[in-house]
């Protein structure tokens, strides 16, 4: 055991907080991408059949490409592309596309799960669409999308330590550091994967307090 | 049929991305900017790495900023690994890169490099009781080699000792670290580099072979071959940094005195 | 490079396409010895109400809650200090092992629990001892129930495998860098690679759906 210097403390603290910056930023895109994808997903009428196909295929793909590979392509991607976004902007990008493409699929799903009957009544309650959403569809929807919505993006805490690959100073990454720094590699890597678990395990409990007391079984 | 529709549409969302203006910026676009994006690698001491400080540092990391500040500009560095020195030029990811780049025929058709850092030499790295003491030793194929994925020595070994095993990975910490638990026999590499990281692994006893290559060549600052300006601008400020010596403080600071000879 | 150029790419496919070979047979060797280790951890879990159930579930928690990559760079890095000297491959194989055994034991273990408690009863009255119970009643019936989300956990497994190639193994991904870096062509080398994921992946749904339809009949 080598104690760790206050400058590898540090060190080890921001990668945290890089950790947690890729999780929330990546988590947060994805939502609104997932909103978005399953909006047009369940669109009407043959002009947005196109784009309704094309979000399919995306939610198809995107889930069925290693998360490096995505990441390595969106990186070259920017670059190419004469976009100036650093390799943490990047990283959370590549996560907000897959989370969307995972998140829209659970969305739509437990929308789905709605009975068809509910809307109809609601359609002949001549209740307005926001309301339909907002009081029939939505909170029926909610307790079969939320626990597995939650479950998958503590799934993509983990994801994140693929992001060291492009450069990006988090947890997995920092464990490189401290180590070829000479720090003793077994200590470093309990250490970091020690952290992992301090934000990670939180998180599960309360997906599966979510599931008890919500999920529809 | 809907799984090469689905395949076609992906590529087609990822192509709408790509197309557009690429490489890196010319000067004038990177002082409009105020900025120039500087690709180092960050585990290879003496040229990059975090120190204990966490800062990054290093003689790439000086010779960046000495860069930035001749072209008026703010330096961005971004870390990157051997392999991803040359993709990512060409994708526009960094303006210039440095790295332990090497001058090679083959680099040269694809990029472009400044005038010459530095010169460099390989050597064998070995642990004591690996008993290898010639390069030689390693043409038969029995000793396993511990390269870095995208160094120019994995180029030199796949022509001068076509019959070795090499296992590739991704940065001179984790070669070194392999080596020294024993999962291969020796490393071929730059002295300057590796020498850094030898005495990290103290439980081990290695040895060093030089002397068995010419000097493989000089080592510049990369640039994209499009970038005429931006070239002739680094190159001004490099000739500057020689004339008035700071080129070679650096190349003092940063190297052993004497292990290697700094262009004159 | 102002366009993307798949030549220099398409020139080196048969090589990338032996790559799959790779990433199949990491994906399916950590499965099979994963799942094998994850029945032994739910068996515990069940038939011991003591500490081998607590250690076989702090398993689980301690290596869900912890990333993949993590995990084999630990096993990549610790192992050799106690004196095992294994390749990267294996190691790679070995971390993935490990992890999926937590994942796979919490997806047994949930299709456990839903097992009828007739199932034990009728087992019991038939004379089957604790073994032929497992083996005969209660592990089939919780294959067949839990076979979409095991056969999920595959698909993500063979996504999951990418990681080996930051461990020098020349998998799909590994082999993809390689060419990378000696065409400088990554981005197409990167996009030609997501494709070939994509289709071995669709061609993994296929061949699952083809498995269920099969066991339906069967049964």
């Amino acid at each position: 055991m080598i104690a760790f210097s206050h400058y590898d403390m540090a060190l080890l603290l921001h990668a945290m907080l890089r950790t947690i910056v890729l999780s929330l930023g990546g988590g947060c895109l994805g939502i609104v991408g997932a909103v978005l994808l399953t909006a047009l997903r369940l669109s009407a009428g043959r002009a947005l059949l196109p784009l309704r196909a094309l979000a399919v295929a995306y939610v198809q793909t995107i889930r069925r490409v290693p998360f490096i590979v995505t990441l390595y392509i969106l990186f070259f991607c920017t670059g190419m592309a004469g976009v100036d976004v650093s390799a943490t902007g990047v990283a959370i990008c590549s996560i907000g596309l897959i989370a969307a493409g995972y998140l829209c699929e659970i969305l739509h799903g437990g929308i789905n799960t709605v009975p068809v009957e509910q809307v109809e009544a609601a359609l002949a309650l001549n209740l307005p669409t926001w309301a339909r959403w907002r009081y029939v569809i939505g909170p029926q929807a909610m307790s079969a999308v939320i626990p597995p919505a939650v479950g998958y993006l503590v799934l993509f805490i983990k994801d994140t330590a693929l992001a060291s690959q492009i450069g990006v100073v988090e947890l997995s990454q920092a464990g490189v550091i401290l180590s070829s720094r000479g720090l003793p590699s077994a200590q470093v890597f309990c250490a970091v994967l020690l952290v992992y678990f301090v934000i990670s395990y939180p998180l599960t409990c309360l997906s599966r307090l979510l599931e008890k007391r919500i999920a529809v079984h | 049929m809907i799984r090469i529709n689905q395949f076609l549409g992906f590529c087609a969302v990822c192509s709408v991305l790509a197309f557009g203006k690429a490489e890196a910026r010319e000067s004038a676009a990177i002082r409009a900017s105020g900025h120039i994006n500087i690709g180092v690698e960050a585990g290879l001491p003496p040229l990059g790495q975090y120190d204990v400080r966490n800062e990054l540092a290093g003689y790439d990391v000086d010779v960046g900023r000495a860069i930035a500040l001749g072209l008026g500009v703010e330096p961005r560095f971004v870390t990157l690994s051997s392999s991803g020195r040359i993709p990512y030029l060409l994708a526009g990811k960094v303006d210039i890169v440095l790295g332990g780049l090497t001058r090679t025929p083959e680099r040269a058709q694809v990029i472009a490099f400044s005038h010459p850092l530095y010169t460099e030499q390989f050597a064998i790295i070995a642990p004591k009781e690996r008993g290898i003491s010639s390069f030689t030793d390693l043409l038969s194929g029995m000793h396993q080699l511990v390269e870095v994925r995208g160094s120019t020595a994995v180029a030199y070994l796949r022509e001068h000792a076509p019959e070795a095993p090499m296992l590739l990975l991704d940065s001179y910490a984790d070669a070194i670290r392999a080596l020294a638990q024993g999962r291969g026999d020796a490393m071929v590499d730059v002295i300057e580099y590796v020498g850094h990281y030898l005495p990290v692994q103290s439980q081990v006893q290695w040895t060093v072979i030089r002397g068995f290559a010419p000097p493989v060549g000089e080592d510049c600052i990369g640039l994209a071959r499009r970038d005429v300006t931006l070239r002739a601008d680094v190159n001004h400020v490099l000739e500057a940094m020689e004339q008035d010596g700071r080129l070679e403080a650096i190349y003092r600071k940063w190297f052993d005195p004497g292990s290697a000879q700094a262009v004159p | 490079m102002s366009q993307l150029n798949f030549h220099p790419v398409l020139l080196r496919l048969p090589f990338l396409l032996g790559g799959v070979g790779v990433t199949v047979l990491i994906a399916t060797l950590a499965f099979g010895l994963g799942l094998f280790l994850a029945v032994l951890l739910v068996v515990l879990r069940f038939e011991n109400k003591g500490f081998w159930c607590k250690a076989s579930r702090s398993f689980s928690t301690a290596l869900t809650n912890t990333p993949q990559l993590s995990q084999i760079f630990a096993v990549f890095y610790c192992l050799p200090l106690m004196g095992l000297m294994v390749s990267p491959f294996l190691s790679v194989v070995i971390g993935m092992t490990l992890n999926a055994a937590a994942y796979l034991a919490d997806i047994l273990g949930a299709g456990m629990a839903r097992v009828p408690p007739v199932y034990h009863e009728v087992a019991l009255t038939l004379g089957l001892n604790r073994r032929q119970t497992y083996l005969r009643v209660i592990l089939p019936h919780v294959g067949r129930t839990m076979f979409p989300a095991l056969a999920n956990h595959f698909q993500i497994m063979i996504l999951g495998s990418a990681m080996a190639s930051i461990f020098g193994v020349e998998d799909l991904t590994g082999r993809a860098y390689d060419i990378g870096s000696t065409t400088f062509r990554i981005l197409e080398v990167m996009l030609v690679t997501g494709g070939l994921y994509a289709v071995l992946s669709f061609a993994l749904t296929g061949f699952f759906v083809l498995c269920r339809r099969t066991m339906e009949r069967m049964v």
